[in-house]
């Protein structure tokens, strides 16, 4: 019988990734909660074998309590009796994965079912750090056109010309082209972004 | 055998640096007073500070040896001692960062109720639990759902704080009523949309459902157990005969 999973997370794609990738491993997503959810109700109705939470949810507390009530409840990864993955448990705090789990699970399916999970929670931090780099490069630009352009202006120069200016100015002045314009806005009173 | 290196009339530390665990409460403000102030580097010490959220997300850094040292719920290294919260791992406390300091609220529902029973009695805290223990037996003739009470760790003095005051009213805390962990930012919003009926927490969540005019505070915490260990700071015991 497949092991049935719990979701605490209170993102999104985050979780729908997670959902998805467990169910693909052979494990059966009996649903996805958030904070605000009454876990006491959840976790009697559906009688879930183990809770994948996110370490940052204060819900957890809660989960602990669960974990005192008796044997039915998942108890929390630290506490497993076979405790021969003291390495994966700190991988997963890392990773900010914490899971809940009730005694009768293999150790291997404890392993199996945390891998999947750090990896989710890996990959989906990537892909957020990736974007606010690419999002973050984007403001630069916006920032550096902005301020060529006022060069443009006011020296009557070209775009080159312009360009080439900031970037001797700032080469001079030992700073970054970006870190130029947004001086050159922020005295204009020409705000960047 | 380490020999001690001496500095002037100091000895340095045997461990520089340090990462002490904490959660966002009002209660951690030594430590982060210690930090923005510089007074760590004065001892010679490297301190960062890694901001939790959860009780248990200390424990397990404490467990795991993530963390050198936490502000800790003053019952949880105990616990962890005894084995039973977690790993068993042996801790020793460093340091009491405060006594007493929460109380208990309930709804003004539950407050009302409990003022019809017994107009006069509310104004100590064992009169006020035995007017719970009458709104409770009401409760139980007419067929009513037990009340929730919430506190916010199974291993806080908060608990104990919650259930000695319950049991000086005649409440049974197993059975008369549903005891509840809720992590302290929920327990406002869930007294007014009253999945609780009452809690035992620290402040600003009594004052906070006060303000609101959802909640009563019946009684601090000093009423029931005078200068009670709150929060302490606690250092994996491995470290402790090394550090002094």
């Amino acid at each position: 019988m497949a092991i049935r999973v719990l979701i605490v997370d209170t993102k999104n794609e985050r979780s729908q990734a997670l959902e998805q990738a467990l169910a693909e491993a052979g494990f059966d997503v009996v649903s996805t909660v958030d904070e605000q959810d009454d876990l006491y109700v959840t976790m009697e109705e559906l009688q879930p074998d183990a809770v994948i939470v996110d370490a940052a949810l204060p819900s957890r507390d809660t989960l602990e309590h669960l974990g005192q009530l008796g044997r039915r409840y998942p108890k929390p990864m630290i506490m497993l009796a076979e405790e021969e993955t003291p390495d994966l448990t700190q991988q997963a705090t890392r990773a900010g994965v914490s899971a809940y789990v009730v005694d009768s699970i293999s150790p291997a399916l404890v392993r199996s079912m945390l891998n999947v999970s750090i990896s989710s929670f890996e990959s989906f931090r990537a892909l957020k750090g990736e974007l606010s780099r690419t999002q973050e490069t984007l403001s630069q630009r916006r920032a550096i056109d902005r301020a060529k352009a006022m060069i443009m202006e006011m020296h009557g120069l070209g775009e080159d010309a312009a360009y080439q200016y900031m970037r001797k100015t700032a080469m001079n002045r030992r700073m970054t082209i970006h870190e130029l314009a947004q001086e050159l806005l922020s005295v204009t009173g020409n705000k960047g972004k | 055998m380490n020999s001690t290196l001496v500095t002037g009339n100091t000895c340095a530390p045997e461990l520089r640096h340090l990462t002490l665990g904490m959660l966002p409460l009002n209660d951690a403000a030594p430590l982060v007073v210690a930090l923005e102030n510089g007074y760590f580097g004065d001892e010679g010490l490297d301190v960062s500070l890694s901001v939790e959220t959860s009780w248990a997300g200390l424990r397990d850094g404490m467990q795991l040896g993530l963390l050198d040292g936490a502000q800790m719920l003053a019952l949880m290294p105990l616990a962890s001692t005894l084995g039973l919260d977690g790993r068993a791992t042996p801790m020793i406390s460093a340091m009491t960062l405060n006594l007493g300091g929460n109380a208990i609220t309930v709804s003004q529902t539950l407050y009302e109720r409990m003022l019809e029973h017994d107009p006069g009695a509310m104004q100590t805290p064992v009169a006020q639990a035995k007017a719970l223990a009458r709104v409770i037996e009401m409760q139980r003739q007419t067929g009513g759902p037990k009340l929730r009470f919430a506190n916010v760790y199974p291993f806080s003095s908060h608990r104990y704080l919650l259930r000695y005051w319950l049991a000086t009213g005649g409440i049974d805390p197993e059975n008369d009523l549903e005891l509840r962990v809720v992590p302290p930012p929920l327990m406002a919003y869930q007294l007014e949309s009253r999945k609780l009926d009452g809690y035992c927490v620290g402040e600003p969540w009594n004052r906070l459902a006060a303000s609101r005019g959802q909640g009563r505070v019946l009684c601090g915490s000093f009423d029931i157990w005078g200068g009670e260990p709150r929060k302490n700071i606690w250092c994996a015991r491995s470290l402790g005969p090394a550090v002094p």
